[in-house]
């Protein structure tokens, strides 16, 4: 059985062009290729975050599908979060089956992102749901901003 | 003037454009064949079950899955590597599926499609007995 798709403008090179950065990794590839080198020193590491702040707590959120919860290891001194985690190659049952296609990625990823501020690590919350991990990091009491009042003499 | 300008914009751009600033993206996925089946294992983080939507028409199979944008009030995104949007993904199958044994299922944001093969398309495979 063959598998054709439809409307595929965005996968050459075997990438899915989802955001900016892969799309900067694409460019970047093809330019390596026209000006002859064959490894780009151009590389998006995984897995990808965006973080959130506020006064208080910062989140850390990252696309991680096809991870089980045992499979992810965070890791948090002061105002650096390093998040490792594996994925598992996903492996043929029979003998004549047969891959048609393979794009998603595997393997082992680590991470290390740095806040600014400190964090509590005793507080901190990671819940992954739907293959979204998302990590609640409070800041560290002594660390919050301090209001100071000024009165007239 | 400027406002003439962008009521023009408006009116020029195609209205499902116009609606939405939904990002739409291609689903990574991975696709297997077995005796019996095809199956499809697609990466689509954020997407509800109920929110996915496949069908199969004639012999194009169609993934369509729709997230709700998380939204995280009074806070500020100081640091953003991707984007969150919808996935769809368009396939034509060569063969006859099988459309009213599809199984599908989702778990940790991998949705798995399995696609029995129809009786038609297994029998293809002919036995060669020596007299």
């Amino acid at each position: 059985m063959l598998f054709t798709e439809l409307q595929n403008r965005f996968l050459n090179d075997n990438l899915v062009a989802s955001d900016g950065l892969k799309e900067m990794q694409l460019l970047s590839n093809r330019l390596s290729k026209l000006l002859g080198s064959e490894n780009s020193n151009f590389q998006i590491e995984y897995p990808l975050f965006n973080v959130y702040t506020n006064n208080e707590n910062a989140i850390i959120i990252s696309e991680i599908p096809g991870i089980e919860l045992d499979d992810i290891d965070i890791q948090i001194v002061h105002n650096t979060i390093t998040i490792k985690a594996d994925k598992i190659e996903e492996k043929l049952e029979a003998n004549n089956s047969q891959w048609h296609r393979r794009e998603r990625s595997f393997g082992h990823m680590t991470r290390t992102i740095e806040l600014p501020f400190e964090v509590d690590a005793s507080k901190t919350q990671a819940k992954l749901n739907k293959g979204i991990l998302v990590i609640e990091l409070p800041r560290k009491e002594e660390d919050k901003p301090k209001k100071i009042s000024v009165k007239v003499n | 003037m400027s406002n003439n300008v962008s009521v023009l914009d408006k009116e020029l751009m195609p209205r499902s454009q116009a609606k939405t600033n939904i990002h739409k993206f291609i689903p990574r996925c991975d696709i297997y064949e077995t005796d019996k089946a095809i199956v499809v294992l697609a990466d689509m983080p954020g997407v509800d079950e109920n929110q996915i939507d496949v069908t199969i028409e004639k012999n194009i199979l169609t993934i369509k899955g729709n997230i709700q944008e998380p939204e995280y009030a009074n806070y500020n995104l100081i640091y953003s590597e991707y984007k969150t949007g919808n996935y769809e993904r368009v396939f034509a199958l060569s063969d006859e599926v099988n459309k009213d044994e599809i199984q599908a299922c989702l778990k940790n944001g991998v949705l798995k499609l399995m696609l029995p093969k129809s009786p038609v398309a297994m029998a293809r495979k002919i036995t060669v007995k020596a007299e």
